[in-house]
């Protein structure tokens, strides 16, 4: 590859995504094959809840979703959204104004990490970020979402990174641990 | 890819300017407030010979104040009637004209011996700088600002140690490029800047001194700016460094021509062609990724293609169901082709129906080594194997 500037993104890309991912109970994140670093990735989130639209036309939660990201050779200078994100599945219908299979509209701008990417696909799934003022990409889930009580979001609160808990314990004076 | 940088910008500069004959000048933009106020007076310059006009647009009634146009030239291409103007004023020169966007434009066309940019935004100031140093051909841009009566240009040349366009641009300015939304239907038309006209012919004239300077052989305005404030007769020279950290990669290609035309190559015999450079060896089309399906973002409708982005058909982007544009995914395009991304069927497919055109750039390679070909018409000497990789079909 002869563009430096861009290999070393891609290069940052995947030591930042691998570091988030292994710090993260919900987010598996595969490195496609053609090409040293990689430029495609598969974002596989699993165990927080987002909402579809079942084959009786209910909204359900849903705990599985998956995202294709591609950096093209140009990602630094210019940035065509549909080219960047793919809604992968599993479920054929999610239920989110910012999400019509195959495509996931999220704010990038050129040269946005992984890492950024990662985060805004996972807050859009679990309805942490939802546009209510236009109509987005999902008309009926835009619509839908004017009419809830907003208590009802975000679907699911936990952050995409574990906590690091730091436990201090001492012993009450005159116990031992077991 | 493999670059072929020029060692620095004298050697870059004296192949283009000091050949003989006549010169190719190009104009991208040809018919807006700078581009029709250039036009005529690159017509009249001495030792031009051939100007290759580009506009997509035609002229409207709201152009009439800012552009140099008459009543009667409303509704028509920008592009063809100012080649008509070129004409008219020297009747020896041979004047091109391309109706057409700059990035659909096929990458041979635009090769002359200075481009000349009159564009109205940032995106298609980029594509024109990527246009000029993968050919190696200098570039002088033009740009006004009318709120402030600001006139100036830049003159770029392609060289190692030569700052582009973008070397000066920050985070801020790549932000403001017009990005792609799927739920906006895909892109939006830049507003018009509204220049009073002769702020645009101030930016002509300096364009024209320039390109004259150029075809000269004089370089001294080469990687810097000249900005005239002309509210208050006041002008100001910048000089621009190659910036290390730049995020455009500089590559010039080196291009060969490939004497044949699109519809005569097949795919399957080019990946035969590219197999023997190497086992991982590819087809791919000048950085432009191919698509294997559209969807409407608005219904949901799916459409089999496979064809350029750039060179879908209207047929192809309009859905048939809800009529509104629609976009292929990332995942359902490819930037480079080999035989594991062929369905059944697709080998024997010629070059010109996924969208190639004459003058268009292709190149195989692994990646980390290319080589260009310019698909041009005609006889010529083409590298031996081009006779071995004709389509057998045709």
């Amino acid at each position: 590859m002869s563009d430096q500037i861009y290999e070393a993104f891609l290069r940052r890309q995947l030591e930042e995504g691998m570091a988030l991912a292994s710090g993260s109970d919900v987010l598996d994140l595969t490195p496609l094959p053609g090409g040293e670093p990689p430029f495609r990735y598969i974002a596989h989130f699993e165990g927080r809840r987002g909402l579809v639209r079942d084959e009786r036309g209910q909204i359900v939660e849903f705990e599985k979703f998956m995202v294709g990201i591609w950096f093209p050779e140009d990602y630094l200078r210019h940035v065509n959204i549909p080219q960047v994100l793919t809604y992968l599945g599993p479920h054929p219908e999610p239920w989110h104004p910012n999400i019509r299979p195959p495509f996931l509209c999220a704010h990038i701008e050129p040269g946005t990490a992984l890492v950024d990417i990662l985060y805004a696909c996972y807050e859009i799934w679990t309805w942490n970020l939802f546009a209510t003022g236009d109509e987005g990409l999902n008309h009926a889930a835009s619509q839908w979402s004017r009419k809830q009580d907003r208590s009802r979001f975000p679907i699911d609160r936990r952050p995409l990174r574990r906590r690091a808990v730091e436990l201090d314990v001492t012993p009450a004076p005159g116990k031992e641990i077991a | 890819m493999k670059p072929n940088r020029p060692a620095d910008s004298r050697q870059a500069l004296q192949p283009r300017c000091l050949h003989g004959g006549g010169k190719h000048l190009v104009v991208l933009g040809a018919g807006g407030n700078i581009g029709s106020h250039l036009v005529p007076l690159l017509a009249r310059m001495p030792g031009v010979k051939r100007l290759t006009l580009v506009d997509c647009d035609c002229y409207e009634e709201k152009n009439l104040q800012s552009q140099d146009i008459r009543p009667s030239d409303i509704g028509q291409a920008k592009a063809r009637l100012q080649a008509r103007r070129a004409r008219r004023i020297n009747p020896k020169l041979e004047v091109v004209s391309i109706v057409d966007r700059l990035e659909n434009v096929p990458l041979g066309c635009l090769r002359g011996d200075i481009i000349l940019a009159c564009l109205d935004s940032k995106e298609s100031r980029r594509c024109a700088n990527e246009i000029a140093w993968r050919l190696g051909v200098p570039w002088i841009d033009a740009g006004v600002e009318p709120s402030l009566m600001l006139a100036r240009v830049n003159v770029y040349l392609p060289a190692a140690d030569q700052p582009c366009l973008e070397c000066a641009w920050s985070e801020r300015d790549y932000a403001e490029l017009a990005t792609i939304h799927p739920c906006d239907g895909g892109g939006s038309k830049n507003p018009a800047t509204n220049s009073p006209a002769c702020l645009g012919a101030l930016a002509a004239a300096l364009q024209a001194i320039e390109c004259q300077r150029l075809l000269a052989g004089q370089s001294a305005l080469i990687g810097r700016q000249v900005l005239i404030e002309a509210a208050t007769h006041r002008h100001f020279v910048t000089a621009f460094r190659r910036n290390p950290n730049c995020r455009f990669d500089h590559a010039t290609w080196k291009i060969s021509s490939w004497c044949q035309t699109p519809r005569n190559l097949s795919i399957g015999a080019i990946l035969k062609l590219a197999r023997r450079s190497g086992a991982s060896a590819a087809l791919a089309f000048g950085g432009q990724p191919l698509v294997k399906r559209l969807d409407c973002p608005g219904c949901g409708f799916t459409r089999r293609v496979f064809r350029l982005q750039r060179r879908l058909k209207h047929t192809d982007r309009v859905c048939d169901r809800c009529g509104r544009e629609m976009l292929s995914a990332g995942f359902h395009m490819k930037t480079r082709l080999s035989n594991a991304d062929l369905g059944p069927g697709d080998a024997s497919r010629s070059l010109a129906s996924l969208g190639l055109q004459t003058g268009d750039v292709i190149s195989l390679g692994n990646g980390a080594s290319e080589e260009f070909f310019e698909l041009r018409p005609g006889p010529g000497p083409h590298p031996q194997r081009a006779k071995s990789i004709q389509r057998r079909d045709s």
